[in-house]
């Protein structure tokens, strides 16, 4: 009689001996991989690709750029060529944007200007990206005191009006290309910090994180081989926005008289020169507007292309 | 065993985390992690380290390799306190203590290849390239994956083969020393057996000492040569398995024991269980006197005065209960 008898309970396997039974072990090769290793970044140009309107962004801007690369590298025109036999032009076969009262071709003028604006632009955001994460970076991730007086001391730069001290580093540093990037970049990495730190303090208690400090590795490691390369979808994207909104800074600024002076002319600078003659000659104002406008849209929707293709969630 | 000497011994470790003020002009609170926590591993030896969800045993598995800087005590990894070290006089000790994590997801950081995730701590250590790449070979073919796999980023695993690949690196260095922190619970039932009887085959071969933190008694039992038993920031009770299997004193281990199922219907049926009444107190404001008389059975006016200190009521069983001590 089993033991399970008393419980009257009915087993089928109750009087099977043990040695009816064998281990059947298990099989180490159930889950193969088939698909084909993707990475991350294969997989970001891919939902990029099929982003119509960032596609369209991207090509205006590539062209934008190798129009103002070699445009003014093989054209007879210069930027302050003057011609007064050919002053006041309307846009013509020969003067693809007219010319002003001077009569320094326009069309190549913006191309000039395109190299000053896309370098503002793009410099800007470099030095933004730079120093925001390694700002925000040793803020978030050292925490504490030292992560409080970070952020006020940031709190307090964000309180003074920027076209003040704009202004004054401006008058201090002449009016040069240099000085202006140093102006626009003075406060700008403020919210790449802030993006930055947001996303250590998040990333910062991940268990990998800790596996890593085990291995042994120091800030430097721990920051930019492991929680900056994982933050580095919402950092792309402030940075991406900061691009145009240092070009439209810059264009402001210059637009304002206190930007790049005459006869070296940014878009701001040719926008404020045809603002004068608006009733007479409109193409001196609608061109270096269209340029601003063409390049400001094409960015942000780069922007947002990348913004989407970054974020996982938006996966489908 | 020839080696008398424990290889890691804990004494009266103290992390206390300071709790989130409600305002600011409240006094800072302090969450007792783990208050007051001793016991010894020696080489070649499991070590398991048991109780429910917040009771502080992941942290002292944090503490131990140093991931904390612990408020109070000693940690003696290979005679030398390791408690107050930073910087350069933790590294050589890096390389010696690893730890297997809880989530196979979040330990591996998902920008890395599978190989560079095992080679780093080699890299950080300045192991020549070569070198590193025989030994990673070595590594991936010791937890049973393949080498097709090395250039794939975690997302392309399942689970247990994360586990494997977290393993792998811990393995890296060959350590003297592992904390796994409860490496099977996110598993499912059929990759844990895999993955503990891994775990034990290389500690067979390798005689390295595990501190194996878990809830699962069944798991700790079959694994550990030695068991505590935490409540709460403290240790209550701490023998050898077989010891506690059959004479646990401490009324919550006995309450865990009555927890763990058991496969003889003939023998459950005759088992009572006990069920615990009311919750864990929290550890921002402990119970005064033994931290689970708010629980217990057998309570008395004693053990809201006085915390139980750990006795050795028989040889190698140590217990914090006034009530128990004194049975």
């Amino acid at each position: 009689m089993s033991a399970y008898d008393r419980y009257n309970v009915d087993i089928p396997y109750k009087d099977m001996p043990p040695s009816m039974f064998t281990v059947v072990g298990v099989s180490d090769d159930g889950d193969e991989i088939v698909r084909p290793s993707t990475s991350y970044w294969h997989d970001v140009w891919q939902r990029f690709r099929h982003d119509r309107l960032a596609m369209i962004g991207l090509i205006i801007l590539g062209i934008m750029v190798a129009a103002c690369i070699l445009i003014p590298e093989f054209s007879d025109k210069t930027y302050d060529g003057m011609d007064f036999f050919n002053s006041r032009q309307p846009p013509s076969r020969e003067h693809l944007c007219g010319t002003d009262a001077m009569g320094r071709d326009l069309f190549i003028r913006i191309m000039y200007g395109a190299r000053i604006s896309l370098a503002v632009g793009f410099v800007a955001a470099a030095i933004n990206l730079f120093v925001g994460v390694i700002y925000g970076g040793i803020s978030g991730y050292i925490g504490g005191r030292t992560d409080m007086v970070m952020m006020r001391i940031v709190d307090i730069l964000t309180a003074l009006p920027s076209l003040l001290y704009v202004l004054l580093i401006m008058l201090i540093l002449g009016s040069t290309v240099q000085s202006v990037i140093i102006a626009l970049c003075f406060t700008s990495w403020i919210g790449t910090a802030r993006v930055v730190r947001s996303e250590i303090l998040r990333l910062k208690h991940s268990e990998y994180i800790m596996a890593a400090k085990l291995a042994g590795a120091k800030l430097p490691t721990l920051l930019f081989r492991h929680l900056v390369p994982n933050a580095m979808g919402p950092i792309i994207v402030s940075t991406a926005f900061l691009v145009p909104s240092a070009i439209f800074s810059e264009a402001f600024l210059s637009f304002l008289g206190i930007g790049i002076q005459v006869p070296m002319a940014s878009w701001g600078t040719l926008a404020n020169e045809g603002q004068a003659w608006m009733s007479e000659m409109p193409w001196l104002l609608i061109f270096p507007v269209a340029a601003i406008c063409i390049t400001m849209l094409s960015l942000n929707f780069i922007g947002d292309g990348l913004r989407d293709a970054l974020d996982p969630r938006l996966k489908h | 065993m020839t080696e008398t000497a424990p290889l890691l011994s804990v004494r009266d470790l103290r992390m206390w985390f300071s709790a989130e003020k409600k305002d600011i002009f409240a006094p800072q609170a302090v969450l007792k992690a783990v208050d007051g926590v001793s016991f010894d591993i020696r080489r070649g030896e499991t070590f398991g380290l048991v109780g429910e969800s917040g009771c502080g045993k992941t942290t002292v598995g944090r503490t131990v390799v140093r991931l904390y800087k612990p408020r109070e005590g000693r940690i003696l990894f290979g005679g030398v306190d390791i408690a107050n070290l930073s910087g350069k006089d933790l590294a050589p000790y890096r390389r010696r203590m690893q730890m297997i994590f809880q989530d196979p997801y979040a330990s591996l950081d998902p920008r890395m290849t599978v190989e560079s995730i095992i080679a780093e701590p080699l890299k950080l250590q300045h192991v020549p390239k070569l070198e590193r790449i025989a030994r990673v070979w070595e590594l991936i073919d010791r937890v049973g994956l393949k080498r097709d796999h090395l250039n794939r980023y975690p997302h392309e695993f399942s689970g247990g083969q994360r586990q494997r690949i977290g393993i792998a690196r811990a393995l890296a260095t060959r350590p003297e020393f592992i904390v796994c922190d409860e490496p099977i619970s996110a598993l499912d039932v059929s990759i844990q057996a895999q993955v503990i009887n891994m775990l034990e085959e290389m500690q067979e071969e390798m005689h390295m000492a595990y501190l194996f933190i878990s809830h699962d008694l069944s798991m700790v039992s079959h694994i550990s040569h030695r068991v505590g038993v935490m409540y709460l920031g403290h240790l209550v009770e701490m023998a050898d398995m077989a010891e506690l299997y059959q004479h646990h004193l401490h009324p919550y281990t006995t309450a865990l024991m009555s927890a763990v199922p058991i496969a003889d219907p003939v023998k459950a049926a005759t088992t009572k269980r006990i069920v615990l009444q009311g919750d864990v107190p929290t550890p921002i404001d402990p119970p005064s006197g033994c931290p689970f008389r708010t629980r217990c059975a057998y309570c008395t006016k004693r053990c809201s005065e006085a915390l139980p200190e750990m006795k050795e009521v028989s040889p190698g069983h140590f217990l914090a209960c006034h009530v128990m001590q004194n049975a």
